[in-house]
């Protein structure tokens, strides 16, 4: 992966190939086929059925949903201390699975709620892989991407899915 | 073998704020003095040491190091670092109170203290803190401790449907009894406006929201009931629970379940009561929304009430069950590594009735700690016998 914070040693072989996948542009849930479980962050065993050999990455459809958000008025940590203030989310991917992301570009006259979607895109900070999140802007784009949200992102397709084990 | 009965017999406070010149270890060792001192012990008693790894001067093996800072390596049939975060006061008491009553030990100190405020740059603590979120999935984006516990916050304000402002109850009651206890740090006159304006850290939760840390500590020593004071009643832990359901937020969900709920309900399914039976109520309070959490996870309020239920007296002194007498983190003191010590120390002093801001007949002490972001959880009940 790309050594985001001197963070190589703290990384498991499943974060280094989701970081490396990130970086590839590329954003994957890692899926459990034993017991159908998305899990992230993504770990060296389900941490559901706690077996190791059915696990794969597969590609996400980018779709996500605001859980929480904080902005962010002072940061002790160096990549970030001349950002502020920025926002930080979590937001959930579907299937149970969440993550952080930071919000690039705050759209104006669009409120921050629980629930409001939009699409998760890797970024970058100073170089080193992040994923962004963008809300939605537009009135129609909002509704139609409820539905899309409410039928689920696809983590049954592997046809890009990268075995790790 | 039949088991002994434990009872924390001995409790001492250092001094608390700025104290540059003392460092961690000098204040670990003043509080292990006056705290074996407060027993009634001499040093040969002490048979078992726990502590727990401060923010500033840190040595691996810490107890190892503190037992041969006091002199006292080769008596100890136990020693160990207990690091749960906040919650290792009451870990410790745990362990202290099960090597007492399964005769491993007779005599267990716990010492806790640190010097984040004055024992290196104001940066750096702040540093600290920040280099304990999860170097793969938090420190990336830039997470904070305390904007991981205002990612907590947004969605529990969010889950219930509370303004932004709805939290901001909760410090003032803890100011109103830090001003009767001289041993507090911070004792200015605070309402809910001051918290209310204040600046904002990471939103929701502004400043006065956050504990702001001081240098200090805390000792306390159990043994076996026949080796305790004689003037003093004893005191037992006579119930506990511990639970974590993540660690990192990263891993937390959508943060609405934490271990808090399930650490307060082994805890209270041990003990056969309610926490409203209790007569005082130490509860860790890092943060407004750490309390928060805490008093519904320990059925005190509605989920989602606990704003309303601080601002309409529920954490009083003259309240049914008084929260946090001495103050609590966010206006008594919060050491840094050492954070939660003092609630342990403050229940012992009420349930002796000797305590700043006594709770009238207080015979039964309610205790519930948390260490990183609501992680790991701690829940205790003492009993004056």
């Amino acid at each position: 992966m790309t050594d985001t914070a001197g963070v190589a040693g703290h990384a498991d072989t499943a974060a280094r190939e989701w970081w490396e996948l990130l970086a590839q542009g590329r954003l994957c849930l890692q899926r459990c086929a034993g017991c159908g479980t998305a899990q992230h962050p993504p770990g060296p065993i389900c941490r559901s059925c706690h077996r190791r050999d059915h696990l794969a990455f597969v590609d996400h459809d980018r779709r996500a949903q605001l859980v929480s958000a904080t902005q962010v008025q002072q940061s002790p940590h160096p990549a970030f201390a001349d950002r502020v203030p920025y926002w930080l989310m979590l937001v959930h991917l579907g299937c149970g699975a969440h993550t952080l992301a930071l919000l690039p570009d705050p759209p104006a006259g669009v409120a921050l709620a629980p629930g409001r979607t939009g699409t998760v895109q890797p970024g970058q900070v100073d170089g080193s892989p992040t994923l962004a999140f963008y809300p939605d802007t537009a009135v129609g784009a909002q509704t139609a991407s409820e539905t899309d949200t409410t039928a689920d992102v696809d983590h049954g397709d592997t046809r890009a899915g990268a075995h790790h084990d | 073998m039949t088991e002994r009965r434990a009872t924390i017999t001995g409790v001492a406070d250092t001094p608390l704020g700025k104290l540059p010149g003392h460092s961690t270890q000098d204040l670990a060792v003043m509080a292990a003095e006056a705290a074996v001192g407060d027993a009634g012990l001499g040093w040969d008693a002490v048979d078992g040491l726990l502590t727990t790894p401060p923010l500033v001067g840190a040595f691996p093996r810490h107890a190892a190091v503190l037992a041969e800072t006091l002199g006292i390596s080769a008596q100890l049939r136990h020693a160990g670092t207990v690091s749960m975060g906040g919650a290792s006061s009451l870990h410790a008491l745990v362990t202290a109170t099960e090597l007492v009553r399964t005769r491993r030990c007779r005599a267990v100190l716990f010492v806790a203290a640190d010097t984040p405020r004055t024992g290196q740059r104001r940066a750096d603590s702040v540093g600290a803190f920040a280099a304990m979120r999860h170097p793969v999935w938090e420190q990336p984006y830039g997470l904070s401790n305390v904007s991981a516990y205002a990612l907590l916050a947004q969605a529990y304000l969010w889950r219930h449907r509370l303004p932004d402002d709805a939290l901001s109850s909760l410090p003032v009651p803890l100011r109103a009894h830090a001003q009767t206890n001289p041993s507090a740090v911070y004792r200015d006159r605070l309402n809910r406006d001051d918290v209310r304006f204040s600046r904002m850290v990471s939103s929701p939760l502004r400043l006065l929201e956050c504990s702001p840390v001081c240098d200090g500590g805390a000792a306390f020593v159990v043994t076996d009931t026949t080796a305790a004071r004689a003037d003093m009643p004893d005191i037992a832990l006579v119930a506990h629970g511990q639970a974590a359901t993540f660690d990192s937020v990263s891993f937390g969900g959508d943060l609405s379940a934490t271990g808090a709920e399930l650490s307060a309900h082994r805890a209270l399914q041990a003990w056969g009561h309610r926490s409203q039976d209790a007569d005082v109520a130490l509860l860790y309070d890092s943060y407004s929304i750490t309390l928060a959490v805490l008093l519904e996870a320990l059925g005190l309020c509605p989920p989602g009430a606990a704003g309303e239920f601080a601002g309409d007296g529920g954490l009083g002194l003259d309240g049914p069950l008084p929260v946090n007498p001495h103050g609590g983190l966010l206006s008594h003191a919060h050491c840094g590594g050492a954070a939660g010590v003092h609630h342990v120390t403050e229940a012992v002093r009420q349930l002796r009735g000797t305590a700043a801001n006594q709770v009238h007949n207080a015979r039964t002490a309610l205790l519930h700690a948390e260490g990183g972001i609501l992680s790991t959880h701690a829940t205790a009940v003492l009993q004056a016998a």
